[in-house]
C-alpha cells in the first residue's frame, strides 16, 4: 500500500520523481529545440491530444493498482461511442445519447469487474474476450460505417470550450472544456485512492489479497468497483473522443489499451499491483504527450512515434527496477 | 578447523546485519547456529552460500581461503543449502527438481531416464523411498524434505546447510530426518543447521554457535549447554518464565460451534470457548485445524453445522461478515495471508478499522498514525518508527503487528493458527504474555498449536483433531503430552 499519499514507502516516492523529472528534462529540451513548444496554444494542444487517453488511464490505474489489468478499454471507447452516436441519430435526446455513452461504459466494466472478482477469471482472459466482442458489436450496429456530424452541444464534452460555458472572458473561454475534464477526473481518482478507505483497500488488495479479505474487507466487491471505475471513465472517454472527432467510428479506440496501459507504465505504478500513484499517471500521459508533440514538431516521421514511445516505457521500467534494487 | 568463517562483517541499508562475526566447524560436525530472529543467522548462512555478498572478513575450507561470489560457486566448493521454505517447484515432478541447475539432454533432447534413475539412486543413498515421478507437489512434507536434501547433496558436498529443516515435519518424521543427517556426518559432510527447536539442538548436535544482534555470543560444546544458560546466551538475559500464563475466571459462552463440517475437510466438529479463556486445538499437521479456523471464519465455505456468537445463530459467509460479529483471525502464513508485507505497519495495524478514521469524508491520517503507534508501543513491537515496511521486521515483531491489527477492533473472538511459529524464544513468551492480556480482557480465544509445550501451558482446555474429526477434549489438568499425542495419533482418547 505504499504510495498512498502521506505513509508512502521510499521508493514510490523516487519513482514518482523521477517520472516527474523526466517531463520536465522532456520539456525543457524541447523548449530548447523548438520555439513553438512552449506557446500556450502548443501546450493546450498537447492536453488536448491526452485527454482520451489520460482519462482512460486514470480508470486503469485502479485496475492495475489492485494487480488486474483492462484490455478492453479501447474496444469500450469504440462501442460506447456507437451506442451513444446510434442513440443520437434515432432518438435526438443529447442527455439521453450522453447517459448511454457513459452508462455502457460502466455496464462493460461491471461486467468485466463481475467475472474477475466473483467468477474468477484472469483478468487477462476477461478483458480479452470483452475486447472482441465490443469491438465486434461496433461494426454489427454500424456495419462498418462511421456515424458523423453531430450537433455542436452534443460534441461540448470533446471539442467545447470554456466560453460555451461562461460566455467570452477573455483568456479563460478559449481553454478547452476537456482540460477542466482531465483535472476534475484526477483529482476525483485522487481523492478516491490517497483519502478514502477505497483506496486503501485497492493498494491492499493489489499487495496481499488475501492478507486484505483475511482482515474482513470485501475484496470481491472492490476488484469489481476498480473494473466499474475504469468502464465508467472508459465511457466518458469515448464521449470526449466522439466529440473530437465529430464521428462514432466502429474502429474508434483501437489500441487505446496500450497507451493508457503505457501512460500507466511509465508514471510508475507497478504492473504487479499495489504501489503506483494516479498523479504518476498524468505525468505518464504528460510524457507520452509531449513526446508524440515533440516528434510532430520536429517534423519527424510519424512512423516513429512508435519506436520513441517504446523505449519510454522499457526506460521507465528499467529505472523502477533498479532504484528497487537500490532500495531492497 | 574444516570450515572457518572469522570476521564477518555485513551492512544492508540503515542496519549492520553481521558485526565481526565468526563460526568454525569441525569435518563431519552437526553444528547449530542458534540467536532470536534477527540475530543474522540467514544472513550468515547466505554469505555462506553466496547468495549475499560479505564486507569484510574471511572463509575458509579446509585451510583455503576461499571466494564465494554466486550460490554456483558455492555448489562449486561442495556447499550445499535446504532453505526453510524448499525453494522447489510444487508442479514439476521429483527427478525434474533434483536436477533443476543441471539438466541433462542426451542428442539436444532431455534425457529423462537417467534423470529419473540418478534421482532413484540419490534419494535411495538418503534412505528415502520416493518415486521420481511423482509430481513434487502431490509429496508429503517430509517426503519433499528428502528430495530437497537429495538436491543439495552431491558426491562432493562437503557442508551442508540446513535452515529451519524441521519446521513443518511431525515427531515420527523428525527421528527419520535425523537418522539421514547422522548418515551425512558419517559420510564426513559437514552441517549446519538453525534451529528454533531447543530439544533439536540438544539431541543431535555437537557445538553450538550463538548470535544476537549480529553479534557473536560464543560458541560451545552443545552438551556442555543448559537449556537455561543456551537461552539466556540467546536473549542476553534470562528468561524468567518461557510459558508465562495468566489465569481468567472464564466468563459466559463467547462462542459456540456445533457439527461443524466441510467435505474432504473435516466433520461434525464441535466445542465451546468462553469470554477470557483460551481453548487450544492439537492435533497433527494436516488433521484439519486450520481448515476449521478458516471455516469459522467465513474463508472457507461449511456444508453443515453451527456457529453460535454470544448465543445467537450466526450465517457467516465470508471474512467481513466474521469480522462484523467480533471475530478476528490471524493467520499461520504471516507472509502469504497475515500481514501485507509489503506495507508499512500503519496501513496493517489499521486495515481493519480504516472507516472509523474518517473525518469530513477523509483519512484522519494523523488520527492513524497516532493510533498506530499508540498499538504498536502498547504491544511492544520493536521497528525503527511505523513508517516501516512489514518485511523489514523479524518473525516475533511480525506477529506483534498482527496481533495489533486486531487488538485495537476489540473482538470477542480471536482465532490463532500456530501463533509462535518461526519465532524466537524471547518473542515467544511476549506473545504469550499478549495473549493473557487479551483474555483478561475478556476475549475468547482459540489457539491451534502443534507445539505441545505450549499448547499444555498456554491453554485452559484443549481439544485435539484427528483426521478431521474431535478425537478428545482435556481440561488443563488433564491434558499430558502423552494423552495428546495419543488422541492425536487417533490411538486413544474418549
Amino acid at each position: 500500500m505504499s504510495g498512498s499519499g502521506r505513509t508512502a514507502g521510499k521508493s514510490p516516492a523516487w519513482r514518482k520523481a523521477s517520472a516527474l523529472l523526466g517531463l520536465i528534462g522532456l520539456c525543457a529540451i524541447m523548449s530548447i529545440v523548438s520555439d513553438k513548444f512552449l506557446s500556450a496554444n502548443n501546450l493546450m494542444n498537447i492536453l488536448s491530444q491526452i485527454a482520451v487517453v489520460s482519462i482512460v488511464a486514470a480508470g486503469m490505474t485502479f485496475v492495475i493498482l489492485t494487480g488486474g489489468i483492462d484490455l478492453s478499454v479501447g474496444s469500450v471507447i469504440g462501442l460506447a461511442g456507437v451506442l451513444s452516436g446510434h442513440a443520437m441519430r434515432q432518438v435526438g435526446n443529447i442527455p439521453l445519447a450522453v447517459a448511454v455513452c457513459v452508462l455502457s461504459g460502466l455496464i462493460m466494466g461491471v461486467i468485466n469487474g463481475y467475472l474477475i472478482a466473483y467468477q474468477k477469471l484472469p483478468a487477462f482472459v476477461a478483458t480479452l474476450g470483452m475486447m472482441s466482442v465490443a469491438r465486434s458489436i461496433c461494426f454489427i450496429i454500424t456495419q462498418g460505417k462511421p456515424i458523423s456530424i453531430f450537433p455542436r452541444e452534443f460534441r461540448f464534452f470533446g471539442a467545447g470550450y470554456l466560453s460555451d460555458l461562461i460566455g467570452d472572458v477573455p483568456v479563460v473561454g478559449a481553454t478547452p472544456v476537456i482540460i477542466l475534464e482531465i483535472a476534475i477526473v484526477f483529482a476525483v481518482a485522487w481523492f478516491l485512492l490517497a483519502q478514502r478507505p477505497f483506496g486503501r483497500y485497492i493498494y491492499s488488495i493489489g499487495s496481499n489479497e488475501n492478507a486484505t479479505r483475511l482482515a474482513g474487507i470485501d475484496t470481491d466487491f472492490h476488484k469489481l468497483s476498480a473494473y466499474a471505475i475504469c468502464g465508467l471513465l472508459t465511457g466518458f472517454a469515448g464521449l470526449l473522443f466522439m466529440g473530437r472527432i465529430n464521428s462514432a467510428h466502429p474502429t474508434g479506440g483501437v489500441s487505446y489499451e496500450m497507451n493508457a496501459i503505457a501512460a500507466v507504465v511509465i508514471g510508475g505504478t507497478s504492473l504487479a499491483g499495489g504501489s503506483g500513484s494516479i498523479g504518476g499517471t498524468l505525468i505518464g500521459a504528460l510524457i507520452m504527450g509531449v513526446i508524440s508533440n515533440g516528434l510532430n514538431l520536429l517534423n519527424v516521421d510519424s512512423y516513429w512515434q512508435g519506436v520513441v514511445l517504446g523505449v519510454a516505457i522499457i526506460l521507465a521500467v528499467l529505472v523502477d527496477i533498479k532504484s528497487k534494487r537500490q532500495n531492497a | 578447523m574444516f570450515l572457518e568463517m572469522e570476521s564477518i562483517s555485513k551492512s544492508f541499508p540503515g542496519v549492520k546485519a553481521l558485526d565481526n562475526v565468526a563460526l568454525r566447524a569441525g569435518r563431519g560436525e552437526i553444528h547449530a547456529v542458534v540467536g532470536e530472529n534477527g540475530a543474522g543467522k540467514s544472513t550468515l548462512m547466505n554469505i555462506l552460500a553466496g547468495a549475499l555478498q560479505k564486507d569484510s572478513g574471511v572463509i575458509r575450507i579446509d585451510g583455503r581461503e576461499v571466494d564465494i561470489p554466486d550460490t554456483l560457486a558455492a555448489r562449486t566448493l561442495g556447499i550445499g543449502v535446504i532453505y526453510q521454505n524448499l525453494n522447489m517447484i510444487p508442479d514439476l515432478n521429483v527427478f525434474e527438481n533434483l536436477h533443476l541447475s543441471e539438466f541433462r539432454t542426451r542428442g539436444g533432447r532431455l534425457d529423462k531416464r537417467a534423470m529419473a534413475d540418478a534421482a532413484r539412486e540419490r534419494l535411495r543413498d538418503l534412505g528415502a523411498d520416493v518415486d521420481p515421478n511423482a509430481r513434487l507437489g502431490s509429496l508429503s512434507i517430509a517426503d519433499r524434505q528428502m528430495v530437497a536434501i537429495a538436491r543439495a547433496i552431491t558426491p562432493e558436498t562437503r557442508i551442508l546447510i540446513m535452515d529451519e529443516p524441521t519446521s513443518t515435519l511431525t515427531p515420527r518424521e523428525v527421528e527419520s530426518f535425523f537418522a539421514v543427517v547422522r548418515g551425512l556426518k558419517e559420510r564426513g559432510v559437514s552441517l549446519i543447521f538453525i534451529s528454533h527447536h531447543l530439544e533439536e539442538v540438544f539431541s543431535i548436535t555437537e557445538r553450538v554457535t550463538v548470535l544476537r544482534d549480529g553479534r557473536l555470543v560464543g560458541d560451545w560444546d552443545t552438551a556442555a549447554m543448559t537449556e537455561e544458560q543456551l537461552v539466556a546466551a540467546m536473549a542476553g538475559r534470562p528468561v524468567v518464565e518461557l510459558f508465562p500464563k495468566v489465569e481468567v475466571p472464564p466468563g459466559a459462552v463467547a462462542m459456540e460451534v456445533r457439527g461443524l463440517s466441510s467435505p474432504g475437510r473435516f466433520s461434525d466438529v464441535g466445542f465451546t470457548v468462553r469470554a477470557g479463556e483460551i481453548l487450544g486445538i492439537g492435533g497433527l499437521v494436516g488433521a484439519g485445524r486450520t481448515e476449521i479456523l478458516k471455516t469459522i471464519f467465513g474463508e472457507l465455505p461449511k456444508s453443515g453445522g453451527e456457529i453460535r456468537i454470544g448465543g445467537r445463530p450466526t450465517v457467516i459467509d465470508s471474512p467481513k461478515r466474521a469480522v462484523e460479529l467480533g471475530l478476528s483471525y490471524i493467520p499461520e502464513d504471516r507472509a502469504g495471508e497475515g500481514l501485507i508485507v509489503s506495507a508499512n505497519l500503519i496501513d496493517n495495524i489499521m486495515l481493519p478499522r480504516l472507516r472509523r478514521f474518517l473525518r469530513g469524508g477523509r483519512l484522519d491520517s494523523r488520527a492513524l498514525r497516532r493510533e498506530s503507534v499508540r498499538l504498536s508501543d502498547r504491544l511492544g513491537v520493536k521497528a525503527a518508527g511505523v513508517d516501516v515496511k512489514a518485511a523489514n521486521l523479524s518473525g516475533g515483531n511480525q506477529q506483534k503487528v498482527a496481533v495489533a491489527k486486531w487488538f485495537g477492533t476489540e473482538p470477542r473472538v480471536l482465532l490463532l493458527d500456530e501463533p509462535t511459529r518461526g519465532i524466537d524464544v524471547g518473542a515467544k513468551a511476549e506473545i504469550y504474555k499478549l495473549l493473557g492480556e487479551m483474555a483478561g480482557q475478556g476475549v475468547a480465544i482459540v489457539m491451534v498449536s502443534s507445539e505441545l509445550p505450549e499448547l499444555l501451558a498456554i491453554s485452559d482446555r484443549i481439544v485435539v483433531i484427528c483426521r478431521g474429526r474431535k478425537a478428545a477434549e482435556f481440561d488443563r489438568a488433564g491434558a499430558t503430552a502423552e494423552s495428546v499425542m495419543l488422541a492425536a495419533t487417533g490411538g486413544g482418547g474418549k
